[in-house]
């Protein structure tokens, strides 16, 4: 496999000001101004090969999208190396970014007040595509993505969903090896996020394009991404499978259970109740333990049970825990 | 460079799209300009006529009106609000998309510009030629001066929009340029001779202006118009618009690198 992103050591200090809230200190801060320097990027190192799909993931001001920025060639970092397609991304901007695609999800990137088409006509001169394999392109993403009238509405009046679907098909109609999705899934119900994950496996499968989504949708991750890289103060906390995650910090079960009619009082070494009525209990399981086995065998044997149900922990809890102990 | 020049030319497109998406908007300016013309013209015969002199700082009636004819219609085709643009995308966070977007990005601008303002030559500066010619006396030029006249309001748009990108770019650093803007429009619109001839103001004001761009962007086009320059004199003034043209243009540059690296610096 070869390599699509190097980054090493990558570094990135800002100066802001620092103002105290209220009028008195905005009329000092005009003669003397506090300077604070923050440290967004604080040695960022990762690799990643083509035709990978990673979750980058981290809580706001981590240095998520200030990497990002490096990355796609608006940003000059204070020190470090950063390689993509054999690029210094912010060293010649406009041939580099020739062969990256950026969507963001917050801001637009589709003429307002024309159809997207016009934007996909422009791009196919832009990044100047065959006519032949633009047209293919198009047909098929307008497929899979279902948006036939969608792309011959003038972008204002499409929703924020549609937009979205549009503007993914803008950023890959010249077949970039790299694609950053900055927050897909912003804005889109559930069948149309399903659509859009399965939309980017598609092109990830044939075109063996790499991708790099930031997301706060732990649905994104799941269903796109084997790796994620989670960024916590501007350093690396996490870079792996996202399986190995699971196992280090997936040491409970969540189990739900319906019961026709629950008479007795449940107790059993490893279990905690965390909610409970006359036909529903909550129970959270420590796998160290106790076995789900035991559990569901306990159960069914001494209780009328109707449903039980058993599942993971939402993965924002796994990343709070990692958080929580790189902070210690 | 084919590739180049065909993504630009697609650029172009777009903004006359967005200029067709739009024509209302330039039909309906199309009103304003007999309206105002109606004002000029008796604004100007009641001076005329109190001060009872047939030429006022070397015009005469007729020939004054002509002026604001040609005035309103170099003011139309050098109509340029990249700088709103520039400032609007800055302050939005919308910038960083056009930065991820493989164009340069004065080209960017000044392709879109010219897409959107060729759609003001037919829709605004015919009729207002039509309008001139019926209904307030505005002469026939002879080819000469014709073809020159062009050439000089195609350099007049050139340097209008170098002009505007300039202090659109002062946006990276100033975050809101209203006021400057409005500096930039109202020093357009007086020292170029919009409002009325440089010829009345003092003598120092008009050589003054010879050193400023603005006079360049209306008032010399208007001039080759009504055939005031001998013929090497037009080509002197065409040589002085490039000259300005080029001087922005670096000018420009220099700031745009600046202006990015403040950018990237940052991170907005």
């Amino acid at each position: 496999m070869t390599n699509a992103i190097h980054v090493k050591d990558l570094k990135k200090t800002f100066k802001t000001h620092k103002r105290e809230h209220g009028l008195l200190n905005a009329i000092k801060s005009l003669v003397k101004r506090d300077y604070k320097i923050k440290h967004a990027l604080n040695g960022v190192n990762f690799d990643i090969n083509e035709g990978e799909i990673v979750g980058f993931i981290g809580p706001n001001g981590a240095g998520k999208s200030t990497t990002i920025k490096a990355l796609s060639g608006v940003l000059y970092p204070s020190s470090g190396t950063v390689n993509v397609l054999g690029y210094i991304p912010w060293k010649d901007r406009v041939k580099y970014v020739m062969h990256i695609g950026v969507v963001f999800g917050q801001k637009p990137q589709l003429h307002w007040d024309l159809p997207p088409l016009d934007t996909y006509w422009l791009n196919k001169e832009v990044y100047d595509i065959p006519k032949k394999e633009f047209e293919k392109r198009l047909k098929y993403m307008i497929k899979l993505l279902d948006v036939e009238e969608i792309v011959q509405t003038p972008t204002r009046d499409l929703s924020l969903g549609e937009r979205m679907k549009c503007k993914i098909i803008a950023a890959l109609l010249h077949n970039p090896k790299l694609v950053f999705l900055d927050e897909p899934s912003i804005g889109l119900d559930v069948i149309a996020k399903d659509k859009l994950r399965d939309f980017i496996l598609d092109v990830n499968k044939k075109f063996k394009t790499t991708f790099i989504v930031t997301t706060h949708d732990m649905g994104d991750i799941e269903r796109l991404c084997k790796r994620i890289i989670i960024i916590n103060h501007g350093v690396i906390v996490y870079d792996g499978p996202i399986e190995k995650i699971k196992k280090e910090y997936l040491t409970h079960k969540h189990l739900d259970v319906k019961f026709n009619k629950l008479d007795k009082k449940f107790r059993l070494k490893g279990c905690k109740v965390l909610e409970a009525n006359e036909y529903e209990l909550k129970l959270e399981l420590d796998t160290k333990k106790q076995t789900v086995k035991n559990v569901v065998n306990h159960l069914i044997t001494d209780f009328d049970v109707a449903d039980i149900i058993v599942q993971d922990p939402p993965i924002e809890e796994i990343i709070q825990k990692i958080y929580k102990e790189k902070r210690k | 460079m084919i590739s180049t020049i065909k993504a630009y030319l697609a650029q172009a497109k777009i903004g006359l799209k967005v200029g067709i998406k739009y024509r209302f908007h330039f039909i309906i300016t199309l009103i304003t300009v007999p309206l105002s013309l109606i004002i000029y013209y008796f604004l100007w015969q009641a001076i005329y006529l109190y001060t009872g002199q047939e030429i006022i700082r070397g015009f005469t009636f007729p020939a004054l009106i002509q002026y604001y004819v040609l005035s309103m219609i170099v003011g139309f085709f050098v109509w340029c609000d990249v700088d709103k643009w520039i400032s609007q995308d800055v302050r939005r966070g919308h910038i960083i998309t056009m930065f991820t977007y493989p164009m340069r990005f004065m080209w960017q601008h000044l392709a879109f510009e010219i897409g959107i303002n060729s759609l003001g030559i037919i829709l605004q500066m015919i009729p207002v030629f039509l309008i001139g010619f019926l209904f307030f006396g505005l002469s026939v030029a002879p080819a000469f001066n014709f073809i020159t006249f062009l050439i000089s309001v195609i350099l007049a748009f050139l340097l209008a929009f170098f002009i505007s990108f300039n202090v659109g770019l002062s946006a990276f650093w100033l975050k809101k340029i209203e006021g400057l803007r409005r500096v930039r429009r109202t020093l357009l619109l007086f020292l170029s001779g919009g409002m009325i001839p440089l010829t009345f103001f003092p003598v120092w004001m008009q050589y003054a202006s010879h050193f400023l761009p603005f006079e360049y962007v209306r008032y010399v086009p208007i001039k080759i118009y009504l055939g005031e320059f001998s013929t090497l004199g037009v080509f002197g003034q065409l040589g002085l618009q490039a000259v300005w043209i080029v001087l922005l243009y670096f000018l420009s540059q220099a700031i745009y690198k600046r202006a990015f690296k403040q950018f990237a610096g940052a991170g907005v």
